[in-house]
């Protein structure tokens, strides 16, 4: 148990010497202003970056944090030495991806490939903070192609589980899980990023050159599709925000940004937002707390484990829930991988090892934070089990298989549907200043905050659903659920969700057109008649044309995002008419 | 999800293991979003309040665990015409034949028997994803 856990000490050491190295990287690059020369060293340590994201040794905060185009983004900007304008970067791409969630073992969209990739391109290309997105988001649909190949690929490394499980060696099933399956991830995560990184940037810049001399209004084209790129993520969100009777808040929020004139500290804002959720809840679902009085018996535990036991298993589901995630299984592997010091310490024989590791080397699948409180519960039978109760094997699998579909629904909803976007909402509108439009330099604070917001709330509820599954044993999750609170959390996420999703129409979708013409002598210049109706009537009215696609169409994502662009591309052709700003003049001009 | 997707009122879980397992059918129900009804049926109760007799209580989404259930709800006289296939384990014994889709050799006679009855099958484990046709990978299993 001792050398796992230095192999895990190991891991994260590595982890932050290669931050450190960063680091020192920034140090080294000097400070002008052209675009940075993306080095091999820099485009290598963006590659490993990359597959830092994917990889479990960061106490699943790699998907949750570096796996997100805000984190991203401020890491390139740390490797190129150019910080200020990574976060800004990759601030932006992370709007498209604020209502991203993968569910069910499906990856739509790669957030951490157009984070890394995306920001690396924009900079070294020096396409700059306002056409990023343009770039970033068509990369984000690659990574379809690598996870595809990773949960293939990784489905043959169970099998070798199954004959370490066959033989009772624990340490092997265990490495199986979380060292079998890194070289491979690594090779197909880090060294395409890489080459990418390293000879995309020269590309990107030759080629934006070519324009910028050639055909000016493409670069516009590429400023306004990302304009309005803002406006499919916040609608992707919307799309389980925008229902039941807190739609409306929505609507609240973008009036009160729109009358502060887009220039709002966010935070404020959203402390607002929670009053009024505070609030709602109490007139809709009441204070609550009556219907758990009674309920939390607790289990009388045999004492053959301590509390320190349950957390060792706590810390290796919680690196390795997904280290070895796979068609097959899922994560079955992670599974057995987490109930090995249990297993070291309950049984001796060499057939209860066999048998409990063959156990739970099963299919496994649920959301790894919420999901553990059937890690606790299971931990709990076999204890007892181990103690002469008399526990099947089925009743174990029973709780398994019946718990992890609806710990996977509640799971997904609290953390990819509630926890996350909010976050990021948050660690967006810092990294930004507030201010989306023009700010070409952005906050490291804001990854920071977001970082440190998801930390706790994976972390700490984490480990207190894992406890209490393992002190109540399998009633905790009725327990939990009786009382009402996740209830009335979700309400309360769905009204901040809705007033924030409003303010952020007016902050980062960008839309407006520069058409205008003359009739008879009086210049009719078209934005200044709609702002005049109601100021940023264009960035909601698209948010809600492409929500509709979305919720009552059933246009997918992508095909969207590619419309988006062409419309923005080609709508910059200068064939409409306009006014030229200082003489009035009659010219041609593009859309938007 | 698949409620938000398709706008489903009513969820009834076909299974007889379920049925008889009180603890599951509290967890069931309170996992549910809020607005939702759910019922956990055995499958001669399934076919009685889902036949043709019964009164319409909405847009219902009716869930079983294995092919073994659809085909006994189907002889048991339940026309259906359409059954998707969502996430099912592998295992001994057991193949993937599409994404995290796996079957045993039973199960697929089940569901090339079920096609032969007419239904339309399909296999999708996310809503908002592209479906596949069982139909397209039948000859091939």
């Amino acid at each position: 148990m001792k050398r796992n856990r230095k192999q895990v000490g190991i891991a994260m050491g590595i982890s932050l010497l290669l931050m450190v190295v960063s680091v020192a990287v920034v140090k080294a690059a000097p400070e002008v202003q052209e675009p940075p020369r993306v080095s091999l060293l820099m485009a290598l340590i963006i590659g490993i970056l990359y597959y830092l994201s994917m990889s479990p040794w960061i106490a699943n905060l790699g998907f949750t944090v570096l796996y997100r185009p805000l984190v991203a983004g401020a890491l390139v900007g740390i490797v190129t030495g150019r910080v200020g304008e990574g976060v800004a970067i990759g601030a932006n791409i992370n709007v498209l991806y604020l209502g991203w969630i993968s569910a069910g073992g499906s990856l739509p969209g790669d957030p951490g490939l157009a984070g890394y990739l995306g920001t690396a391109l924009a900079l070294g290309g020096g396409l700059g903070v306002e056409g990023a997105l343009a770039v970033a988001a068509p990369l984000g649909l690659l990574g379809g192609l690598t996870w595809s190949l990773r949960m293939s690929l990784c489905s043959i490394i169970p099998h070798w589980a199954d004959r370490f499980a066959e033989e009772g060696d624990v340490d092997k099933v265990a490495r199986s899980n979380y060292i079998y399956s890194q070289p491979f991830l690594f090779v197909i995560y880090a060294i395409p990023v890489m080459l990418a990184a390293y000879l995309g940037s020269g590309a990107v810049a030759a080629m934006l050159g070519w324009f910028a001399g050639n055909a000016i209004w493409v670069m516009s084209g590429l400023y306004a599709a990302s304009g309005m790129l803002s406006a499919l993520g916040i609608a992707l969100n919307l799309k389980f925000l925008f229902q039941g009777n807190v739609w409306p808040y929505f609507f609240v929020g973008f009036a009160i940004t729109t009358m502060a004139s887009g220039g709002m500290n966010l935070i404020l804002f959203a402390i607002i937002g929670a009053a009024v959720a505070f609030v709602h809840v109490l007139f809709t679902e009441g204070l609550g707390g009556g219907a758990a009085e009674g309920t939390a018996e607790e289990r009388k535990a045999p004492g053959l484990l301590t509390r320190q036991d349950v957390f060792q298993s706590f810390i290796r589901w919680l690196c390795f829930s997904h280290s070895t995630y796979n068609w097959e299984r899922m994560q079955g592997m992670g599974f057995a991988h987490s109930m090995t010091p249990i297993i070291k310490k309950l049984y001796t024989t060499k057939e209860d090892i066999s048998a409990a590791l063959k156990r739970h080397l099963v299919f496994f699948n649920t959301q790894p934070d919420v999901g553990g409180i059937i890690h606790g519960a299971v931990i709990a039978m076999e204890e007892e089990r181990a103690a002469g109760a008399d526990i099947t094997d089925d009743a174990i699998n029973g709780v398994k298989t019946g718990l992890m579909g609806p710990m996977a629904g509640i799971g997904d909803t609290l953390q990819q549907g509630i926890l996350i976007p909010i976050a990021l909402a948050l660690g967006i509108s810092i990294a930004l200043g507030g201010n989306m439009e023009g700010a070409t330099r952005g906050n490291l604070l804001g990854p920071i905050v977001y970082f440190v917001l998801v930390a706790i709330g994976i972390w700490g509820g984490g480990w207190f659903l894992y406890w209490q599954g393992y002190k109540q044993g399998r009633t905790a999750v009725t327990n939990i659920l009786r009382s009402g609170t996740l209830n009335r959390v979700i309400t309360g996420a769905g009204v901040l969700g809705n007033w924030v999703m409003g303010a952020l129409v007016v902050q980062f979708v960008s839309l407006s057109t520069s058409v205008a013409f003359r009739i008879g002598g009086t210049p009719f210049e078209v934005q200044a008649i709609l702002d005049s109706i109601i100021p940023n009537l264009l960035p909601l009215l698209l948010v809600l044309l492409i929500w509709w696609l979305l919720t009552k169409k059933n246009v997918s994502p992508t095909t969207i995002m590619i419309v988006v662009i062409l419309v923005g591309v080609l709508g910059s052709i200068p064939i409409w008419p306009g006014l030229n700003a200082e003489t009035g003049e009659a010219i041609k001009t593009g859309l938007f | 999800m698949w409620c938000k997707h398709r706008r489903f009122t009513r969820i009834v879980i076909v299974d007889d293991g379920v049925a008889a397992d009180s603890f599951m059918q509290e967890v069931l129900s309170l996992a549910a979003p809020p607005g939702l009804e759910v019922d956990v049926l055995s499958i001669q109760e399934g076919i009685d309040a889902l036949g043709e007799n019964a009164p319409n209580r909405g847009a219902t989404m009716v869930l079983m665990k294995s092919p073994q259930t659809a085909r006994q709800l189907h002889d048991g006289g339940l026309a259906f015409s359409a059954l998707n296939i969502g996430g099912i384990g592998s295992g001994p014994g057991r193949k993937n034949i599409f994404k995290n889709i796996a079957a045993s050799k039973e199960e697929i006679v089940i569901l090339k028997y079920l096609l032969e009855q007419g239904v339309e099958i399909t296999l999708l484990t996310v809503p908002g994803e592209k479906s596949k046709s069982f139909a397209d990978l039948a000859s091939k299993l």
